[in-house]
């Protein structure tokens, strides 16, 4: 190492860590008393449970609503493709406009956690839909591998 | 407030909004920076920019490395350089916490009560505290024409004469001296009188190499030449210096060393400034010398006048007018020199010279001050 390397600071210039500086407001917030921070907590909590169940719609409710919607379509119309097409083109709307939803939930969720006191500088949105996915998939490989798939003939009292 | 109005009030600045307010802000402080005129202090004679980052991150690795320990006292490595420099043995250089504190020392241990130090004078006014602070008598020269008249020096040497001092080129005037009068001088001086040569602002001259008057300590062992790190390499804060004499002036040196020498944070910025400096230093030294030559190119066309120097600065004389008549003038036009009264003339003011844009600054001030176009 060169004898001057500069960055190589020793920890003598310790900046402040992405992510950490202080929320801006417009304006200095006119905070309520203790009860309705109280309230806020409360509605925050709500707020978070709302967005968790319309984030989990994504992966069940919704896939199986469309699946249903294009399999009438291909009843009705005798075309599997058009089907096939109802089914994904729904699924990515309501996908969009769940998402939209969701992130309108967060908005109003780190409102109501800074309005009950807490310094909520970022949402939860990221956090909710990377565990909604992991919860999703495992319950989605259960179904295809276990219930549906060679585990249940494996299993079954009729396997060889 | 409605009950939506209570919520939003938490929302915060999205980071467009905040780097909108920063470039309002920033557009405000250049508007009124621009509206401002800076002040461009000329009365200082160090270099004026900070130091090289390079050099000052050698000082902090140094740190980083642990300052529990003592330092080597003898500042090994920067002493070996400056001597593969100087062509000389590195036992005839001694490092120390700046030129003037080896000055001091070196006033202590060769006056005794009442022995006298004789210096030219104006010149750098700390030699006259050095000879009282050692418990001598300072004599000062007048010199002639803004000159040092080394015949005045050589005639003012008494019985009690112990050192004559100084400063080449001479601090507040630039004067210089060349090598062969003071190898005159230096052969002329008694057995018991040592000349202590402070060659502070050397690297400004371009009468002769920087070395000429150094090698004079090959053949005279009671010259002693102290230089700086403090002018033209810029880094007064750090407090290092250095002293050059002849292998018969051991005792001397070591006598003036630093008893545990320096410290470890100025030795590893010294050895990083002597292995990379030398194109810097040698640049600054070439800008002053331009600089120099245009400024007094344009005191022609002044009402003033100025002995030739051969340092970064001119030692300002207008008729008519005291030093510190002239320095509020200039402070008018927010450009800072120093008035000579301190330093040893009431007549005087010295101007340090810098890059092109504090010239500009200097002759423009001039002409204001004394109605010039």
């Amino acid at each position: 190492m060169a004898s001057n390397d500069p960055s190589d600071t020793g920890g003598l210039f310790v900046g402040r860590r992405p992510g950490t500086g202080p929320l801006r407001y417009r304006a200095q917030p006119a905070r309520a008393g203790a009860g309705r921070r109280r309230f806020d907590r409360t509605l925050a909590a709500a707020i978070l449970t709302l967005e968790t169940l319309v984030l989990l719609t994504l992966w069940g409710p919704q896939p199986i609503a469309w699946l249903w919607v294009g399999s009438q379509v291909d009843f009705q119309t005798g075309s599997v493709e058009a089907g096939i097409v109802v089914a994904f083109a729904g699924m990515i709307t309501t996908l969009m406009a769940t998402l939209g939803v969701a992130r309108l939930l967060d908005h109003y969720w780190k409102l109501t956690r800074r309005a009950a006191g807490y310094d909520q500088k970022g949402g939860a949105i990221e956090r909710i839909f990377i565990v909604s996915v992991g919860l999703g998939l495992t319950l989605f490989l259960i179904y295809f591998f276990v219930i549906q798939g060679p585990g249940s003939s494996l299993f079954s009292p009729q396997a060889p | 407030m409605g009950l939506l109005d209570y919520y939003r009030q938490f929302d915060d600045l999205t980071e467009e909004e905040v780097n909108r307010g920063l470039r309002e802000r920033r557009a405000t402080e250049k508007a009124l920076a621009l509206e401002q005129v800076s002040v461009c202090d000329l009365s200082r004679t160090e270099w004026p920019d900070f130091p090289d980052a390079e050099v000052m991150n050698a000082s902090i690795f140094a740190a980083r490395r642990g300052v529990n320990g003592y330092p080597d006292r003898h500042a090994s490595p920067a002493r070996a350089m400056l001597a593969d420099r100087h062509d000389v043995e590195p036992e005839r250089i001694v490092i120390g916490n700046g030129a003037t504190e080896l000055l001091q020392a070196a006033s202590f241990h060769l006056l005794d009560s009442g022995d006298e130090l004789v210096t030219p004078w104006p010149s750098y006014p700390l030699y006259p505290l050095m000879a009282q602070r050692a418990g001598g008598r300072p004599v000062a020269v007048d010199l002639a024409g803004g000159a040092v008249d080394p015949d005045a020096v050589l005639e003012a040497v008494g019985d009690r004469t112990r050192v004559v001092v100084l400063c080449n080129p001479n601090d507040p005037t630039g004067t210089y001296l060349e090598s062969s009068t003071l190898e005159r001088v230096l052969s002329e001086l008694p057995e018991r009188v040592h000349l202590l040569l402070d060659e502070a602002y050397a690297q400004f001259q371009d009468r002769e190499p920087v070395d000429a008057a150094l090698r004079l300590t090959d053949r005279f062992p009671r010259l002693l030449v102290l230089r700086t790190f403090s002018k033209a390499y810029g880094l007064s804060g750090l407090r290092a210096g250095y002293a050059v004499g002849s292998a018969e002036a051991a005792t001397l040196l070591e006598s003036i060393a630093p008893v545990l020498g320096i410290n470890a944070l100025t030795q590893a910025a010294l050895v990083h400034a002597l292995r990379i400096g030398d194109p810097e230093i040698e640049r600054r030294g070439r800008l002053v010398r331009e600089q120099r030559a245009r400024v007094f190119r344009a005191f022609h066309d002044l009402p003033v006048d100025a002995p030739q120097s051969q340092a970064n600065f001119a030692w300002v004389r207008a008729a008519g007018l005291s030093g510190a008549e002239v320095a509020a003038r200039l402070e008018r036009a927010s450009v800072l020199v120093a008035p000579g009264g301190p330093l040893g003339d009431e007549d005087h003011v010295r101007v340090a010279i810098r890059g092109p844009a504090a010239t500009e600054r200097l002759l423009s001030a001039l002409r204001d001050a004394f109605g010039r176009a």
